[in-house]
């Protein structure tokens, strides 16, 4: 009996890194819900659920760090499954993401193997059978 | 010369420099003021606002300011304990800077004064002092108008747009610049031809971030801490080498470049190096940008 399909948020105000998001994915069975802007994620996060989500910290609007304390305020998030993916590789930063529960903390750049095996590691995704040779 | 101006009270970053071979530069950690008219704009509180304080109390015909502060690590804070406004009665102060609420911002500049650190605490301040909404962005006082973004440094950390007079003035005091290029570039070789491309994306938009902030702006007041050579010990310290702050400022046509947030340990003749060599590279690459060392007491003409 196959399970749910789960469900990927990212949030990054970057379009490249969402891009390269979209195309790690390729091979799984997830959905993948992607964000540039961190008001309209919590928007959204307001009223779904995430298995696992990408959370870069240096954004325009609001940083990372500072979404992830509003996130951890709302019942339904206090304990989603967040990994930070960010440029920003300073102490501070990492200590602040672990105090809000982060499982990772990751130093941008990632490869797109490095992508898929964080996924794997925190969700039951499945290889689609439609990228099997 | 028009009575709106931008002084600055403190330029060294990390931590104060008192020494004999610091004073043309100075040794005071940031502090920057912008005034117009009788509207006064603190940006960040770091030992530079205790002459500036003092300097406040020779005069009667102001007695409000408001602080914008890029964040709390104690360069940016420290002059708090001893600025003499804070304790007098009539004086209104207001306080902006990164933090959810205006709770947060009173909490971490309050932090600071607390036993066994400090005899005092805030509450000691006589002042009427007020913390303001934390979202607000943009926001005026009076005729200065602020806008604040994200900028590259540990923790959450503000930068700030800020037009006053006839002037547009980007104060970024830490923020580390080509960080992610340099970490692009140490792990391209592991990476296929396709994710390279992507990468290289990545880096350009990376650069239009930087861009955006400091776009054509007439004066930019940027983190310039280190030379190359101290750089590569201290990359990741959240500041910029100086040689990356020249390209990135004529990248995006800055008018004239402020070096700012000098490393403490650099004197007089070793900052003067570091602006005879920016101007070198402004010069070979033939561009018309003006470039300058942030020296305290020094002041600049907002026009208006």
């Amino acid at each position: 009996m196959p399970g749910k399909t789960p469900e990927i948020v990212v949030i990054d105000d970057s379009p490249t890194s969402i891009h390269l998001y979209e195309l790690s994915i390729e091979p799984l069975d997830v959905d993948l819900k992607s964000f540039e802007s961190a008001s309209k994620s919590l928007e959204y996060l307001g009223d779904h659920g995430a298995d696992l989500v990408f959370l870069d910290v240096l954004m325009r609007e609001k940083d990372g760090l500072t979404l992830l304390k509003k996130l951890r305020g709302m019942e339904r998030h206090q304990n989603t499954v967040v990994v930070m993916v960010t440029s920003k590789d300073y102490h501070q930063d990492r200590h602040i993401a672990r105090g809000l529960g982060v499982r990772e903390y990751l130093v941008k750049p990632l490869r797109s193997q490095e992508i898929r095996e964080i996924i794997c590691k925190y969700t039951d995704a499945q290889t689609d059978s439609s990228h099997q040779n | 010369m028009s009575d709106n101006y931008l002084r600055f009270w403190g330029v060294r970053g990390s931590y104060p420099a008192p020494f004999d071979s610091h004073c043309k530069v100075g040794g005071n950690t940031s502090c920057v003021e912008v005034r117009v008219g009788d509207q006064i704009l603190v940006c960040d509180a770091g030992s530079g606002i205790i002459p500036l304080g003092n300097d406040l109390m020779e005069q009667q015909a102001i007695r409000e300011l408001t602080v914008i502060l890029t964040h709390y690590h104690w360069d940016h804070i420290s002059g708090l304990p001893f600025f003499v406004p804070a304790f007098i009665p009539g004086w209104k102060i207001h306080f902006f800077g990164p933090g959810e609420t205006e709770h947060d911002i009173a909490k971490h500049i309050s932090d600071q004064m607390k036993a066994p650190y400090f005899p005092v605490e805030t509450e000691t301040w006589l002042a009427d002092v007020k913390y303001l909404e934390s979202g607000l962005n943009p926001m005026d006082i009076g005729p200065i108008h602020i806008e604040h973004f994200n900028v590259h440094h540990p923790g959450s950390t503000f930068g700030y747009r800020i037009h006053a007079g006839d002037t547009t003035v980007v104060y970024a005091s830490d923020n580390e610049l080509s960080f992610i290029d340099q970490s692009i570039d140490r792990r391209k070789p592991e990476f296929d031809a396709h994710e390279q491309d992507l990468l290289d994306v990545m880096k350009e938009e990376e650069r239009h971030r930087v861009r955006e902030f400091m776009q054509d702006v007439d004066v930019l007041i940027h983190d310039a801490q280190y030379t190359p050579e101290d750089y590569q010990k201290k990359r990741g310290w959240g500041h910029s080498c100086y040689i990356d702050t020249v390209n990135a400022a004529m990248d995006a046509g800055v008018k004239d470049l402020y070096l700012f947030h000098l490393d403490p340990n650099y004197t007089d003749v070793q900052v003067d190096a570091m602006l005879a060599h920016s101007r070198e590279i402004i010069s070979k690459a033939g561009s018309p940008m003006g470039c300058h060392v942030a020296r305290e007491g020094m002041r600049i003409d907002l026009g208006g």
